[in-house]
């Protein structure tokens, strides 16, 4: 039987609530935190073949990444937008989460490239407590047990978001997987260890600290979240 | 007449204040030959701007104008002198005419122009209240005889910035009292070029509409905005469909992606109107840790 309990609201952890809050003021720059207030997070679509993310809200600045329009799966790239500035000529400038190591970084693209779209939900795991939760509205939706990094590899916290979600050919990844913007402490992996959250071959394991960084929940919550969270949705670990 | 009259800033209708003995009679006038024409000089910045009240004989006038860019025929402003002759003429121009009048505004280094259509009668009071516009065309204005020059008295044609990617710019006539508030928003260009304004696929091959993602081996309707009854293409991950839009502007495809990869929709005119991925609805997960 997977364990996937739905909570009202009041019996949001108190603690991971608490905890996030202040992961948002710690990993976010001074920036992004006063859009936040406005109308950020928000997702958003590369208009554009490419569009290159800047050091500074510059073209003249150093280029950390280069997003196309689609991942090389053929799936649409989402970016997640965190705040926006003009630039020296009056040009818009969207901060974006970049999907590369070290966590936590943010760019900058032209905001012509780009189209936002609001979020409404958004995903908090509180590593302490070993939970997921899933909010709507700053109101907790559902709420599941997962298995988080073994001590070495643990999972790393911080602001991300889900970069796609696919069904995974590999059977342990169990019902559905989502890709995050997250890299684990294991570099040498194929792909560069980026972070999932994914179902399981293994139910029993949930609950402990066992993964190489990836969170791990049972498969039926791995199919409720496939439709609650799509790609773009923020994710948010805290200890 | 208009035309003559911005491609000779400092000409105006009517009879000339005095005209060179011996010279064409037929553009002479009946004052005399030392008649002055009252010229404000204008120089420095448009913050600071510098005036100066120069009295000119009036066979020096056109030269004196091209020579000084800014400079316009009139009483400078702050001055209580007026170049008006009687109410709603000027320099014998008759009422209910128009003349078209580069406004400038912003810093020196960023001189924004805008064309505008002022009513004869008041000129002077823009010309006055806007140091350093002047009469005649702006800069790089374009083709006097496109849109330019067809807006309503006092009005100018812009491209505003909607918010919207899918259409970024669209025309719109405001007031010139009303500029700067559109100003202020990046992006806006001023006045619309006469082609109209540009659209995203005009540069950095962007697409009108966000991309979408569908699986293989599914048939699905895509429905297109564009440009009415032009005929609209879908190619790429084994699609090759193509039908016209209706009147509105609609078209819709059906398609069915025989393999993983990108089908562009492009309007008539080669314009890539919408991208969409098909992905593999089940992949690889590989690159994540597990």
């Amino acid at each position: 039987m997977p364990d996937t309990r739905r909570f009202p609201s009041r019996s949001l952890h108190a603690g991971a609530l608490v905890l996030a809050i202040l992961a948002t003021a710690a990993f976010w720059p001074a920036d992004a935190r006063a859009a936040e207030t406005q109308e950020y997070p928000r997702a958003g679509l590369v208009m554009t073949r490419s569009v290159a993310a800047h050091a500074r809200p510059a073209s003249s600045s150093r280029t950390l990444m280069v997003f196309r329009q689609f991942r090389s799966d053929f799936r649409p790239t989402t970016l997640l937008v965190v705040g926006e500035r003009r630039g020296a000529a009056g040009t818009r400038w969207l901060q974006i989460s970049l999907p590369m190591r070290p966590n936590g970084r943010t760019g900058w693209v032209r905001a012509a490239s780009v189209q936002t779209r609001r979020l409404t939900s958004s995903i908090v795991v509180d590593l302490s407590a070993r939970r997921l939760h899933v909010l709507e509205h700053g109101r907790t939706r559902f709420s599941t047990r997962v298995a988080i990094g073994r001590p070495g590899l643990e999972t790393p916290t911080g602001r991300f978001y889900v970069t796609a979600t696919f069904k995974p050919k590999e059977r342990f990844l169990g019902s559905h997987a989502f890709e995050t913007s997250a890299y684990s402490k294991l570099s040498e992996w194929p792909g560069g260890g980026v972070v999932g959250l994914h179902g399981t071959t293994q139910p029993s394991l949930l609950g402990r600290r066992v993964s190489h960084g990836c969170v791990r929940m049972s498969n039926a919550a791995a199919l409720v979240l496939k439709h609650l969270t799509p790609a773009g949705t923020p994710l948010t670990i805290v200890r | 007449m208009a035309v003559y009259l911005n491609q000779n800033p400092g000409s105006f209708a009517g009879s000339c204040p005095a005209a060179t003995p011996g010279g064409n009679s037929s553009t002479g006038g009946t004052r005399p030959v030392n008649a002055a024409v009252t010229v404000c000089n204008v120089t420095g910045s448009a913050n600071a701007p510098r005036v100066a009240q120069v009295s000119l004989a009036v066979d020096r006038v056109a030269a004196y104008l091209n020579q000084n860019p800014g400079s316009f025929v009139g009483a400078c402003p702050g001055d209580r002198t007026t170049v008006t002759q009687s109410p709603g003429r000027i320099l014998g121009i008759p009422a209910g005419a128009a003349l078209s009048i580069c406004s400038v505004t912003g810093k020196a280094g960023v001189l924004r122009f805008a064309q505008v259509n002022v009513a004869i009668d008041r000129v002077a009071a823009f010309l006055n209240q806007n140091p350093g516009s002047f009469v005649g065309l702006c800069p790089g204005a374009g083709d006097p005889n496109g849109t330019l020059g067809n807006e309503p008295l006092g009005y100018v044609t812009i491209c505003r910035v909607t918010g919207n990617v899918a259409n970024p710019l669209a025309p719109v006539t405001v007031r010139v009292d009303q500029l700067e508030a559109y100003l202020a928003q990046a992006g806006t260009i001023m006045p619309a070029p006469t082609a109209g304004c540009p659209r995203p696929a005009d540069a950095g091959g962007g697409t009108t509409e966000p991309p979408s993602t569908t699986p293989t081996s599914t048939t699905s309707t895509v429905t297109v905005q564009t440009t009415p009854n032009t005929v609209v293409t879908a190619r790429g991950a084994g699609v090759n469909e193509s039908t016209r839009s209706n009147r509105s502007g609609k078209a819709r495809l059906k398609i069915t992606p025989k393999k993983a990869g990108i089908v562009t929709v492009r309007a008539s005119s080669g314009r890539v109107v919408r991208r969409i991925g098909v992905a593999n609805a089940v992949r690889s997960g590989g690159n994540l840790t597990g």
